[in-house]
């Protein structure tokens, strides 16, 4: 009989040894897939998810913290998506964190990139949504910029014109005579208005635009992981915004010749020696053009940033068939 | 031409006589009488008297998939991926159906033979005329057991396999156990043991069906316990590779891919 | 003979019919065996003397007739009283039908952990050794059934049987494939079963030494049908030439 029990005994020590392995194994696999953690649920609105699905991995700065738990759409261009973090986390993900979808290396799964944010808007709970925003609002975006670009280009030919003139001209009479010139500077002044206001307006967007790409929010926003790509769109915004507050100074000394050429007001010879506004004028002429130079430069980098080189292709396709 | 069909009537009549067994193992298999003890022994000489052949198999298993996957990796710059990939596919797929086929050698050909000799020699009247079902004494037992020990096996292969591929990581590249360990858990996924696991019952449950059918219907003296154990090898080997087949489309349909 | 006879019979068969495919083994078969009474079924190989037996404990299912073990019909029986009744009838199979992975204890013990549930270990032990000891093989309880000659595997058949005290015992060709001597020893101990447990038996053979050792009545099947029925000598003497030539 005691043969009988050694086989029971054998038999015992078999099967335990493997559901132990077993257990063990899902439970490696489990903590692997924060299973096994206390996790909260929270979610976040994409415009696309580039083919995310549940069971994903979430990092935050690089390190899972939970799974995907379920994708789905709310709306033709809004999609949700669901997942977990990891409970001992949270307090370090504020609300204003930078969400995106990202790939594992380059052909790896995809994931849920959690970036901290400022720490803005309290930490992270149960049932929050990170709002992203949406690649058509960017769009719209690019285009003014870019239209802005020329404007300023455009500005600043007329403004360079103007100087020019006033430069070479031998006497103000000339400048007064020149009824021509008077048009253009008026002309000129509504222009830079005009700029000055869709310039303030676009800095107000783009600093929008920024700001959500910092948070990662949006389908752009989510390939605009890429900081050197955020960074050089700050650049451009910090360049205009500076161009803008210029363009406001000389907005306003012009609002002032030309209301004074107007109204006829004012000795021409104060006008003519007052050649501190000249200089003035000059030098902000020449700011004007650099900036708008560098600008376009920016511009030019960021069309050629890979990640938005479709966009701009596209868009030179549409000018051309316009054409 | 009934000649060209006899093979094909032969097929589909040994299919159907697979099933009707099949079916009857349902019937007698829930009913009590429980032939506990023997369900025991049963699977003390199906499971743990096959480890060891088992686990040398899954052992060479992981360690020579892992020393024929490592150029093509190499060449493609991923060796780093070594671990996970030979893993994944060693726990999916390579290490079930290897235990299978051996299960199909050892158990399935021991089965036909045990039964098909106690079915010449009478054995098997005897067990009935002494008041037992020996349909719940030797075939519910040893089907039970067999698929209940299949998987168990599989664990444990599984796990032997895994240390050989870590030998096999470590005759190319130095890797520390708790880096290869922490390799494998990142890439394995409950999708891929638990499938795994799961259609290592369904082939216990196939061998043993069929090395129970061909043994009990044994005839024609001793030459026909040979050729049940023979054919049990041959059909079972044969239904693991169905089994497989319908388990991979199976887990793909339910997305556990 | 006579007194025999007034007795109620122990085993009636009645119009036994069976057959595999076209071959009709038994074909209207009648025999009835009475108390303390050893009955030789002689036929040649192939013509279903075995079914016959097998037909009694039901291990096949006869196609047709009558057959009643103790007043029961056997063909209408459910299963749990079908154990009874085979509980009842001892069954030596040609080929021992040992159980090749048991011991030899093992293979005493199987009969009566299923026939009697409750039993102790002393009980079970008291048994098997008379068991062994009815049939000169005490101390082998340990061996396997690999290593027992033919004529051990015999006797330890026989032990297997008469550990449950049954009332009939079927004997299925019990001296085929053994030696004289050792032939002799089986026939032997198969009378000393008989006068000792007053049991019946039906012996199945086509030994003529055997059959003239053991049967208190010999019938001779021949086509599925009883043919001719007497004892030894009544038989030997017959002018048949169908029951002649077992005697030759």
């Amino acid at each position: 009989m005691s043969n009988q029990s050694n086989y029971k005994l054998k038999l015992g020590i078999f099967v335990t040894t493997a559901i132990v392995l077993f257990i063990l194994a899902l439970y490696y696999i489990g903590s692997k897939k924060n299973i096994f953690h206390t996790t909260i649920n929270v979610s976040a609105t994409f415009n696309n998810v580039n083919g995310l699905l549940s069971g994903n991995n979430v990092r935050f700065n690089g390190i899972n913290v939970g799974t995907v738990s379920e994708v789905y759409a709310i709306a033709d261009t809004i999609i949700k998506v669901d997942f977990t973090i990891d409970e001992d986390v949270t307090q370090y993900i504020s609300m204003d964190a930078i969400i995106s979808i990202g790939t594992d290396g380059l052909l790896g799964n995809k994931l849920v990139n959690i970036e901290p944010g400022k720490g803005k808007g309290g930490t992270v709970q149960e049932g929050s949504v990170f709002i992203t925003l949406h690649s058509l609002q960017m769009d719209n975006a690019l285009r003014t910029l870019s239209k802005t670009s020329s404007n300023l280009e455009f500005i600043t030919s007329d403004l360079k014109n103007i100087t020019h003139k006033i430069n070479n001209s031998n006497s103000l009479w000339s400048l007064f005579s020149d009824t021509v010139m008077a048009e253009n500077v008026k002309s000129s002044i509504v222009n830079i208005k005009m700029a000055s206001n869709s310039s303030a307006v676009l800095t107000g967007n783009l600093k929008n635009v920024s700001e959500n790409i910092m948070k990662g929010k949006g389908s752009i926003g989510a390939l605009l992981t890429d900081t050197t790509l955020s960074g050089k769109i700050n650049q451009v915004i910090v360049k205009l915004e500076k161009v803008s507050d210029t363009m406001a100074i000389i907005f306003g000394d012009f609002s002032k010749i030309s209301g004074r050429l107007e109204k006829g007001q004012g000795s021409v010879g104060v006008l003519l020696k007052d050649t501190t506004f000249v200089h003035n004028l000059n030098t902000s002429m020449n700011n004007i053009n650099k900036g708008s130079i560098t600008l376009n430069e920016d511009l030019e980098a960021l069309k050629h940033s890979f990640l938005l080189k479709r966009y701009f292709k596209k868009q030179e396709k549409r000018n051309q068939k316009n054409k | 031409m009934t000649k060209t069909f006899e093979p094909l009537k032969s097929f589909f009549s040994e299919v159907g006589g697979i099933s009707i067994f099949a079916g009857r193992f349902f019937r007698e298999g829930f009913l009590p009488p429980y032939e506990f003890n023997e369900l025991l022994r049963q699977s003390f000489e199906i499971g743990y008297r096959t480890l060891t052949l088992v686990g040398v198999t899954g052992f060479i298993m992981g360690l020579v998939i892992t020393i024929q996957s490592h150029p093509s990796m190499e060449a493609f710059g991923t060796e780093s991926w070594l671990p996970s990939v030979v893993s994944v596919s060693l726990v999916r797929e390579i290490v079930p159906v290897i235990t299978a086929l051996i299960c199909a050698g050892k158990i399935g050909s021991g089965i036909g033979a045990e039964l098909g000799s106690m079915n010449v020699t009478e054995q098997i009247d005897a067990m009935e005329v002494s008041g037992t079902n020996p349909f719940k004494y030797l075939i519910v037992t040893r089907v039970i057991a067999t698929t209940l020990m299949l998987p168990i096996l599989v664990i444990l292969a599984d796990t032997i396999s895994l240390y050989g591929a870590f030998i096999g990581v470590n005759m190319k590249q130095v890797i520390s156990f708790n880096l290869y360990t922490n390799q494998i858990f990142e890439k394995l996924s409950f999708s891929d043991v638990l499938p795994s696991i799961i259609k290592s019952f369904f082939f216990g449950f196939g061998i043993a069906v069929i090395g129970c059918y061909k043994g009990y219907y044994t005839r024609n003296g001793t030459e026909g316990v040979g050729r049940a154990a023979n054919s049990s090898v041959v059909v079972s080997t044969f239904v693991v590779f169905i089994i497989d087949l319908l388990a991979a489309q199976i887990a793909d349909i339910l997305h556990f891919t | 003979m006579n007194t025999t006879e007034t007795r109620e019979p122990v085993v009636i068969i009645q119009n036994l019919k069976k057959s595999f495919g076209d071959n009709h083994v038994l074909n209207d078969f009648n025999l009835n065996v009475y108390k303390g009474e050893n009955v030789v079924v002689l036929g040649r190989s192939g013509t279903g003397k075995s079914v016959l037996i097998k037909c009694l404990v039901r291990l096949l299912d006869a196609d047709e007739g009558e057959m009643k073990v103790f007043g029961m019909s056997i063909t209408d029986l459910k299963h749990k009283e079908l154990d009874d009744i085979r509980a009842k009838i001892g069954f030596l199979f040609q080929s021992s039908a040992l159980y090749d992975s048991m011991t030899v204890r093992e293979n005493l013990e199987f009969p009566l952990r299923r026939h009697k549930h409750k039993i102790s270990k002393q009980e079970v032990d008291a048994l098997i050794k008379t068991a062994l000891e009815n049939v000169a093989l005490a101390g082998t309880e340990a061996m396997m059934p690999a290593e027992l000659s033919g004529g051990m595997k015999k006797r330890i058949g026989i032990a297997r049987m008469l550990i449950l005290n049954p009332e009939v015992m079927l004997y299925d060709e019990p001296t085929t494939g053994l030696d004289p001597i050792t032939g002799r020893e089986i026939n032997h101990l198969m009378l000393e079963v008989q006068r000792k447990f007053n049991t019946s038996s039906i012996i199945i053979s086509h030994d003529m030494n055997c059959v003239r050792r053991t049967a208190n009545r010999v019938v001779v099947l021949i086509n599925g049908k009883c043919y001719a029925e007497g004892t030894y000598d009544e038989l030997k003497n017959s002018n048949d030439k169908n029951i002649k030539q077992f005697f030759d």
